[in-house]
């Protein structure tokens, strides 16, 4: 029944501007624009990690963007996950923001989190990617992802121009953090009085970025009851995005510290993630791309038990017969807990 | 076979016509930019005329054009200015020159006075109220209204009334006259002229106290929906006409070079990332664009050359 509840509740809100909204984007009268993304995909795994082929419903993903004034600006992506037996709602993000000045703006909700470039670039609609998946290093926490990439709390970030071409860009952050297990994000109460804090500084020169950021929380795991944990995440990153040309390549660092010893007599362990993208856009509708990723978890890391070791490299193609869909075709290799194959899938991704 | 031989045979005796014609041309633009850069622009456009008059280019406009406004002669530097943007639509400095068709005309439109051209298919003479020309084509701003044109054909006189248009340009095209036939040539290129698209000559207004000059890369990054863009601490906020409209059209494939449905999954993919972008407003016309433009801080927006700017600053481009 609060299912039913929700769904009627986004009819409504997605009924309301789309009697005056005729074009994709730019708005006039309302306001407000609204879109849904969908993908579906089709894939064989062989090797050791050899599986049926399949095919893979994606999550239906509705975005919703209302700028009531020129300062103030409502977000919200709501998505709608397959599960084996049914559809699970999932609030993405949901912002209420102030826009005063470039270098002074605002966010409170649930916000995805800004570590690195991926993770503020792009978001769940798959259509809005060149690949077909998420970067090992940037899978959402309920895909078995390493990082904290959703955060529920307030975010203030910034641009300043100090010429035409040059800009420092700067995200502060404080958020109800992690909880007992990676996945889910703290959405109604947090199980510490402290909070994460998150900061965030890089500088672009035309279309290329560099910068950094940090993520610092601290929170009691469920596999170590009664011990804490403090988290400390360093991401670097740095990208080139000009057309033709996407290069992509960013790593963190994630250390845990367990205030008691853990079974292997360590208090302190580190994981590590890295990825390196280059996408080309060939011809008009074309882009090929390829991308190598790998992660590297501890093995006594018992917050981090459910987030495998992998090395995966990949190559791909993406090809957009109208705008408003994407057909990719990729292929590669993966090493997950010591396991070897290699696979071949391919995506339909839409935006309407 | 016959047919073959013959057919290889005029090409390779018609190729070293076209390579010479080629070469006059090279040489006249050669001497024409050289003079230009000078100061020596009665000579420059001798050159530049010359080259006109074998083989329809880019910079043989371009040339022209510069010569003419030099010279004082905004008529002749609007037709050749245009002239260029039709030759070389997709040329990086389009803007720049449209901007320049929009101050010229802008100049002569607080006078009073509309653009008249008139082209001919045939070598002529002719005049406008009196006023001679050797040659077409005939460039003159004149006050709005009814005018007469005598044209000096071959076979004989023809007088006709044009009317100019208050605003913008009025163009005319003379059909030969009976018993005097144009080449195959010349008919094609008239044919050609006449199905070319005028280009719309757009200007980019901004809010007061933003800047008063961008490099066209600026103005591509924050038109293009790539990335957020502030002006001056403001975010930018594009304010352009609706679908449908002639200036957008142009703007975003010429200069832009984008689609229309590119265009907006450029916004639409920025919009949603965060970050406080804000989507492109769109107005059914320009008045409406320079209102919000004048009103909003950080807006910067499109319109058609002829359009009142009070309230806002005009942005040159660099």
């Amino acid at each position: 029944m609060p299912r039913l509840v929700c769904f009627g509740i986004l009819f409504q809100f997605a009924a309301l501007p789309a009697l005056g909204q005729h074009s994709m984007e730019p708005r006039s009268e309302t306001h407000m624009t609204i879109h849904f993304f969908a993908d579906v995909v089709g894939q064989k795994t062989g090797g050791s990690i050899e599986a049926p082929s399949t095919f893979n419903l994606g999550s239906l993903t509705l975005f919703v963007h209302a700028q009531p004034t020129p300062q103030f600006f409502a977000l919200a992506e709501v998505a709608f996950e397959p599960t084996l037996q049914d559809y699970a709602l999932d609030v993405e993000r949901l912002e209420a923001g102030w826009s005063p000045r470039s270098w002074f703006q605002a966010v409170i909700g649930r916000y995805h989190t800004p570590l690195g470039y991926w993770n503020t670039a792009f978001h769940h609609g798959k259509w809005l990617v060149t690949t077909i998946e998420n970067p090992l290093l940037f899978k959402f926490e309920d895909e078995g992802g390493p990082l904290p990439v959703h955060t529920i709390g307030l975010l203030v970030f910034g641009q300043a121009d100090f010429s035409p071409s040059v800009r420092l860009l700067y995200h502060l952050g404080i958020g109800n953090g992690r909880g007992a297990t990676p996945d889910p994000p703290q959405k109604l109460m947090d199980i510490h009085e402290g909070k994460s804090f998150i900061g965030a500084l890089h500088v672009g020169i035309s279309g290329f970025r560099i910068g950094g950021s940090v993520y610092l929380d601290k929170t009691t795991p469920q596999a170590t009851p009664g011990v804490d944990m403090k988290e400390q995440i360093l991401v670097g990153d740095a990208t080139f995005t000009t057309p033709p040309w996407e290069i992509l390549a960013e790593g963190a660092w994630i250390r845990h510290e367990y205030s008691s010893p853990l079974p292997s007599g360590e208090t302190t362990v580190h994981d590590y993630g890295a990825y390196a993208q280059v996408s080309y856009q060939a011809w008009e509708r074309v882009r090929p791309y390829v991308r190598g990723e790998v992660q590297r978890v501890d093995t006594d890391d018992l917050f981090m038990e459910n987030v495998p070791d992998q090395v995966r490299f990949l190559a791909g193609i993406r090809f957009d017969p109208i705008d408003a869909l994407a057909v990719k075709l990729e292929g590669g290799n993966v090493r997950i807990k010591g396991e070897n194959g290699g696979y071949g899938r391919f995506q339909v991704a839409f935006v309407y | 076979m016959v047919l073959i031989v013959f057919m290889v045979l005029n090409a390779t005796t018609a190729r070293p016509d076209f390579t010479e014609v080629q070469a006059q041309v090279q040489a006249h633009l050669t001497r024409g930019e050289r003079m230009l850069r000078d100061g020596d622009y009665e000579n420059a456009l001798w050159n530049f005329q010359q080259a006109n008059a074998r083989l329809s280019t880019p910079i043989g406009a371009l040339g022209a054009a510069e010569c003419y406004e030099q010279l004082g002669n905004r008529a002749y530097a609007v037709y050749y200015y245009r002239a260029y943007l039709r030759r070389a639509p997709n040329a990086r400095d389009a803007l720049e020159i449209a901007e320049r068709i929009g101050d010229l005309m802008f100049i002569e439109a607080k006078d009073g006075r509309a653009l008249l051209e008139v082209e001919s298919v045939v070598a002529a003479k002719g005049s406008v109220d009196g006023h001679p020309y050797n040659a077409f084509p005939i460039a003159a701003f004149l006050p709005p209204g009814d005018h007469e044109l005598l044209v000096e054909f071959p076979s004989g006189p023809q007088k006709r009334v044009v009317s100019v248009k208050p605003e913008g340009l009025t163009t005319l095209q003379l059909a030969p006259p009976p018993g005097v036939s144009p080449t195959a040539a010349s008919i094609a290129r008239v044919s050609k002229s006449l199905q070319d698209e005028e280009p719309p000559v757009w200007i980019v207004i901004a809010h007061p106290g933003s800047y008063t000059r961008l490099s066209a890369d600026n103005l591509r990054e924050i038109f293009s929906g790539d990335r957020m863009v502030s002006l001056n601490g403001q975010i930018a906020q594009v304010v352009i006409p609706r679908v449908g409209s002639r200036t957008r059209a142009a703007f975003i494939s010429t200069f832009l070079q984008k689609t229309e449905a590119s265009f907006q999954s450029s916004w639409m993919k920025l919009v949603f990332r965060g970050g406080g972008a804000r989507a492109p407003l769109e107005f059914q016309t320009d008045s409406e664009v320079v209102a919000v433009v004048a009103s909003q801080p950080g807006a910067i927006g499109i319109v058609a050359a002829d359009t009142p700017t009070a309230g806002v600053t005009r942005i040159g481009v660099r």
